[in-house]
């Protein structure tokens, strides 16, 4: 009974899907998807409140047969690593469909599309199978590609084609790791856990160059530098809901790969490659801060961009940590991170809505005209730059604190980040809002009910978890047990 | 006891509420804000009290970010003596900012009208007012032109005069909503800090602090200096919070614990070696420094002036700026395990006291001055706690508190009525002044015009140049013989300099101070405005000089050696040992501080003297001075070569290089995709090659190379 919600949850948004291609009128699709996703977020939540905490482990768990030939099963669950997720994602495609109302090009396309892409998503966070876990990998990709190529800006195609080039280059990594875990292992099966069993036998070389395989198809998803650079292309033209999923959900899938796969899997593997993984993570916490200071004279989606790859960064130095603190704080992260950048996100899409352009330095003293646009937009910011009594804060502290102990002079170079994060933000906010208004900008208005609602759900969010952390802490603290074990 | 937590949480809720739903009740927000500063105010004074009556210290928590199964940092709050004085000093203060506040957020209808807010945020807004400073400018004596030769035009009261005729009315700032909703978060954040019993919470408000001084710096944000201020402000800050959270995270790896009451536990028994003890305070202390405004991070103070005057009072004056103090004082014990730390604690303190008073020897603008006063002040803090008295640096925050507000206050007052009296004609204004109706050298004569406002300056004055028996005297007396004894009981030749620089401070002080006090009460009035139209303030504003006049003269006696120290053995309970009074030291330092007055009263008040004093002759000192050592132009040289170019560079690099890259990749897959394409015949035994080789090579790996790793 029990594992029937958390298959609701998966399913529903697919089946939506479907529905809309048969829906008479294109005006009926929102509200469809509106109903779709507004009760899946509601089972979501639920599943969220369920779980016991306490009792930690997969729960929600139920198998089914799926290609037994090959030993591959339907098996989901989820635990305190994968349930934040999974509550986000649902959260963030209920806001993206609100964000999206006045969509007119092919809406019932559109929609579908971002039902599709919620199974997806789901579906690479509950699934217990590395064979479904890359069906649905794949499955992400076909949708936000449209999304971006249909509905994005004016170098969509480019954008588009980009990501889906550069992404499936990335799976075909990961897909020879998984076949060669398969193959290697000699189990026959694709069940993560018996995989994780077989792997962790093989001889080390053998599980470092797996390990290495599969990080590069994650790394590209996170994005880890050098692999980042499709990232600014695909948000800068992505329309905004799909810029919010991007950012908010798709990157996650990253991070939790390296988690659920890579470290769960070939733990010999992670402590062997340690040193790189944390250079790898200051080097994206810096250069992305850098980067996105260094677009203060451009494009204000690309600098929102440029952060997330700043602030993935820390998910990497959690996990680089190997240690129970880091790893929570890894996921923390993740999640406090898929929050603050869907709103940067909205608030970016927002404005650009009223304005037409993305150029900070056309921009100038929109506060005036648009309160509640810029209220949001410096809450926000304050988020993103980890400033306590919001959630970004406890992520960031979390992997800070788990990371310090094993690396650090590593998290102190990452910590620096903290002033620069304050740098460009504040600046952003300064040279966008503040400041007299230009008279160009004396006609406009300020946010629609409808936007105000998606706006304050996620502040919402972010403010309650920043001053009660363990409302999702608690959960995440206990998940990561197991795989923390796996490094004492 | 379990009252303190309403302390923090009821302006907390006013801030809630009046964000929520009460930013366009002007009026019902500033009430609803008072009503709770107030009634804290009232918990604070109950708790005080308690704790004078010898009530225990009271101290809670509970968890509140999970680690893991079991352990959890925690969340808790402690009310001892320390705590205590803060809450009262903090609340009160408040209390009477917020009241004063209601009178001064009004400004003249024609501003309101042209959209440019109040008298300190029309100063050279707009590109009108900007261009027309330039053809000023232009037609100005060059010698006028070149900061740090300002000339007086001969000021022609009745002529602008003529111009104005009689003030606009006054309407309510559009923004007075807002002023309560931030400035009630930023009261209850700063509580929230006092009473924080470790580090992780006391980092929380610490930040939430920043923030309320980030967004009442930035309150006329449409006015590009005040937004540029409130940003300097946090980013500066927060480059100190840097070494702050490093601190926190470094002394919870040595020690495993985050409670002040227990880290001063391992600090006092020796179980924290002096090296943990020496990091971590160093590490705290940053935070302290970037906070308190001290030197090398004092940059941010001068310009958060662009903020409403109340809020100067409030936050860069009385409280927030103290935040840096307090906390040195909560992890006293961590300090004091470390001679070595103290050393850097006394050193940045006493040399930030002597060297931001050299710059309010030449400022212009009253609020600046006012600010290098408070940058200074608060030096003498930190040195009275590295020489070892918390009790003395303590002391003089408190005192501090009360009479540096009343001056900001007065400022405002001050700037208020020049303001109402149309002395904010921007047409005279060149736009790198500060504008006429803060700027003392178009002051004067207002002594009879604004009597309240003008003796509640001159007390606030003589009490921080340390005149007795005025509260500064005490405590800044304290401050002095702390550094004396530590340098005559085994602190080496580098308290005797620390002495000195105390000492050549107190003279300093007694000048700059005096040198407003007498431009702008003293003589005739040289500014624009029509002298009939300059009258007092109203009473909302008048009320709270007065009464903060009262503990600005009389707060020092409780900690006088002649009444029994009562601050001290408050303060410290048993551990206190305070001496008697040095007569020779105090008497020493009035003698500087009434020197410091004469020498104000000589330059300022005599006229063959004064048009001298206004003009000085361009000197490499003045100028060094005038331009604050040119430390904010060498923090942007630095910015710009190491964090802005970078910024630019990477971004180049990412593009070109990077990307770059990428594309290439692309496009040799593109090339190589033309010639295999070739490939594609369409013929079927060519595939049925391709499908074999590969189901062989497939074999390969499963019969040959996979046994190898098995």
């Amino acid at each position: 009974m029990e594992s029937t919600l958390l298959h609701l949850v998966l399913w529903l948004p697919l089946l939506g899907a479907i529905v809309t291609a048969f829906l008479g009128r294109d005006t009926l699709a929102r509200g469809w998807a509106l109903t779709v996703t507004g009760v899946t977020l509601l089972l979501a939540t639920w599943l969220f409140i369920r779980y016991d905490p306490r009792a930690g482990g997969m729960q929600f768990e139920s198998a089914a047969a799926f290609i037994p030939t090959l030993g591959s099963s339907l098996r989901i669950g989820v635990d305190g690593v994968s349930l934040p997720l999974v509550l986000l994602n649902a959260l963030l495609t209920f806001l993206a469909v609100v964000i999206s109302w006045n969509t007119t090009l092919r809406p019932r396309l559109y929609f579908a599309l971002i039902l599709l892409l919620e199974t997806a998503v789901t579906g690479v966070f509950v699934t217990l199978d590395l064979l479904v876990f890359f069906l649905f990998w794949e499955l992400e990709l076909a949708p936000m590609y449209l999304l971006i190529g249909i509905w994005g800006g004016a170098r969509r195609e480019y954008a588009a084609m980009k990501f889906i080039i550069y992404t499936v280059t990335g799976s075909a990594f990961m897909l020879i790791g998984i076949l060669a875990w398969y193959f290697t292992t000699g189990a026959g099966t694709f069940d993560l856990f018996r995989i994780a069993d077989g792997a962790r036998a093989l001889p080390l070389a053998a599980q470092t160059l797996f390990f290495i395989l599969l990080f590069i198809g994650f790394a590209v998803k996170v994005p880890i530098f050098p692999f980042h650079t499709w990232l600014p292309d695909a948000h800068v033209e992505a329309p905004t809901p799909g810029s919010i999923l991007l950012a908010g959900v798709l990157l996650k899938m990253g991070g939790y790969g390296l988690i659920r796969l890579c470290m769960t899997i070939l733990p010999d593997a992670a402590r062997q490659l340690v040193p790189i993984l944390v250079a790898l993570a200051v080097i994206n916490v810096l250069y992305g801060a850098y980067l996105a200071l260094g677009q203060i004279n451009g494009d204000l989606k690309k600098l929102i961009a440029a952060s997330s790859i700043s602030h993935m960064g820390y998910v990497l130095l959690g996990l680089a940590a190997l240690t129970p603190i880091g790893i929570e704080g890894a996921v923390m992260q993740m999640f406090t991170h898929g929050t603050i950048t869907a709103l940067l996100f909205m608030m970016v899409g927002l404005v650009y809505d009223r304005t037409h352009t993305r150029q900070i330095p056309e921009m100038s003293g929109l506060a005036t005209r648009m309160p509640f646009i810029a209220t949001g937009f410096v809450l926000a910011g304050l988020a993103s730059l980890g400033l306590p009594g919001m959630n970004g804060f406890i992520g960031e502290f979390l992997v800070f604190v788990g990371a310090f102990g094993v690396w650090p002079l590593a998290t102190i170079l990452a910590t620096f980040a903290i002033v620069l994060t304050a740098g460009y933000i504040t600046w952003m906010l300064l040279r966008v809002f503040m400041g007299p208004t230009m008279p160009r900008w004396s006609q406009l208005d300020d946010a629609t009910p409808r936007e105000r609602f998606a706006v304050s759900v996620l502040v919402g969010v972010i403010i309650l978890v920043g001053v009660y952390p363990n409302s999702v802490v608690d959960m995440i603290a206990i998940g990561v047990q197991p795989i923390a074990r796996l490094f004492a | 006891m379990e009252l303190a937590w309403l302390i923090p949480v009821l302006p907390f809720a006013a801030f809630a509420v009046i964000g929520l739903f009460l930013r366009r009740q002007a009026e019902l927000a500033g009430w609803l804000s008072v009503l709770a500063i107030a009634a804290s105010c009232a918990i604070a004074w109950l708790l005080f009290f308690r704790m004078l009556g010898g009530a225990p210290p009271y101290e809670a928590q509970f968890p509140w970010l999970a680690l893991g199964p079991d352990v959890a940092l925690p969340f808790g709050i402690r009310v001892d003596p320390l705590a205590a004085v803060m809450l009262v000093v903090v609340t009160t203060v408040s209390l009477l900012i917020q009241i004063y506040s209601r009178g001064y957020l009004y400004e003249p209808e024609e501003a309101a009208e042209a959209g440019t807010g109040h008298p300190e945020a029309d100063a050279a807004h707009g590109e009108a007012a900007q261009a027309h400073g330039e053809a000023v400018a232009a037609q100005a004596d060059a010698n006028e032109r070149t900061r740090g030769a300002h000339g007086v035009r001969p000021p022609s009261a009745a002529e602008h005069g003529e111009h104005h005729g009689p003030p606009a009315p006054l309407v309510r700032d559009p923004g007075f909503g807002r002023y309560f909703a931030y400035i009630s978060l930023f009261t209850a954040s700063m509580l929230g800090l006092v009473l924080a019993n470790n580090l992780l919470t006391i980092y929380l408000f610490w930040e939430g602090v920043g923030l309320g001084s980030y967004l009442l710096i930035g309150f006329w944000y449409t006015k590009p200096e005040a937004a540029m201020a409130a940003k300097k402000a946090f980013v500066t800050t927060r480059f100190g919070d840097f070494g702050f959270l490093i601190g926190i995270l470094y002394l919870w790896w040595q020690t495993g614990v985050l409670e002040f009451g227990r880290l001063a536990e391992l600090a006092e028994t020796g179980a924290m070696s002096e090296t943990v003890a020496t990091i971590g305070a160093l590490l705290l202390f940053m935070g302290a420094v970037g906070k308190s405004a001290q030197f090398p991070l004092h940059v941010w103070l001068p310009d958060a002036m662009e903020g409403p005057t109340p809020v100067s009072a409030l936050i860069h004056a009385a409280t927030m700026v103290a935040a840096g103090v307090y906390l040195v004082a909560r992890a006293f014990p961590i300090f004091e395990h470390s001679p070595s730390a103290m050393l850097v604690v006394a050193f940045i303190g006493g040399f930030t006291a002597i060297f931001a008073a050299s710059m309010g020897l030449v400022a212009t603008d009253i609020k600046r001055v006012m600010a290098f006063s408070t940058v200074s002040q608060l030096g003498y803090m930190m040195l009275g706690l590295g020489a070892g008295a918390i009790g003395a640096g303590m002391f003089h925050l408190f005192t501090h508190a009360f009479f540096k507000a009343l001056l900001f206050l007065t400022a405002g007052s001050v700037i208020f009525i020049l303001h109402r009296a149309g002395a904010h004609d921007p047409e005279d204004i060149d736009p790198r002044d500060p504008p006429r109706a803060q700027d003392i050298r178009y002051m004067g004569g207002m002594w009879k015009r604004a009597p309240i406002t003008g003796i509640t300056m001159t007390i606030a004055a003589l009490s921080l140049a340390g005149i007795p028996p005025l509260a500064g005297f005490w405590s800044k007396d304290e401050v002095l013989l702390a550094t004396y004894e530590r340098a005559t009981h085994g602190g080496g030749a580098a308290y005797w300099l620390l002495l000195l620089f105390a000492i050549i401070t107190v003279l300093l002080t007694a000048f700059y101070m005096f040198r407003v006090v007498f431009l702008t009460f003293a003589g005739s009035y040289r500014g624009p405005a029509d002298p009939q139209y300059i009258k007092e303030s109203p009473a909302s504003m008048t009320l709270p000089l007065l009464v903060l006049a009262v503990p600005s003269v009389v707060a020092g006696l409780w900690g006088a050696p002649q009444l029994g120290h009562g601050f001290g053995h408050f303060l410290e309970g048993a551990d206190f040992h305070g001496g008697e009074m040095n007569l020779p030291l105090a008497l020493f330092s009035t003698l500087l501080a009434v020197g410091g007055i004469a020498l104000a009263w000589l330059t300022y008040k005599n006229g063959s003297l004064l048009a001298m004093a206004m003009n000085p002759r361009p000197s490499a000192v003045y100028a060094t001075l005038l331009n604050r050592y040119w430390i904010d132009e060498l923090y942007m040289w630095l910015i710009d070569t190491f964090i802005i170019n970078w910024a630019f560079a990477i971004d180049w690099f990412d593009t070109h290089v990077i990307d770059g890259a990428v594309n290439g990749a692309a496009r040799l897959t593109g090339s190589i995709g033309n010639s295999v394409r070739q490939v594609q015949t369409g013929r079927i035994p060519a595939y049925a090659l391709a499908v074999f080789g590969g189901l062989a090579l497939i074999s390969i790996w499963a019969i040959v190379i996979r046994p190898l790793f098995s």
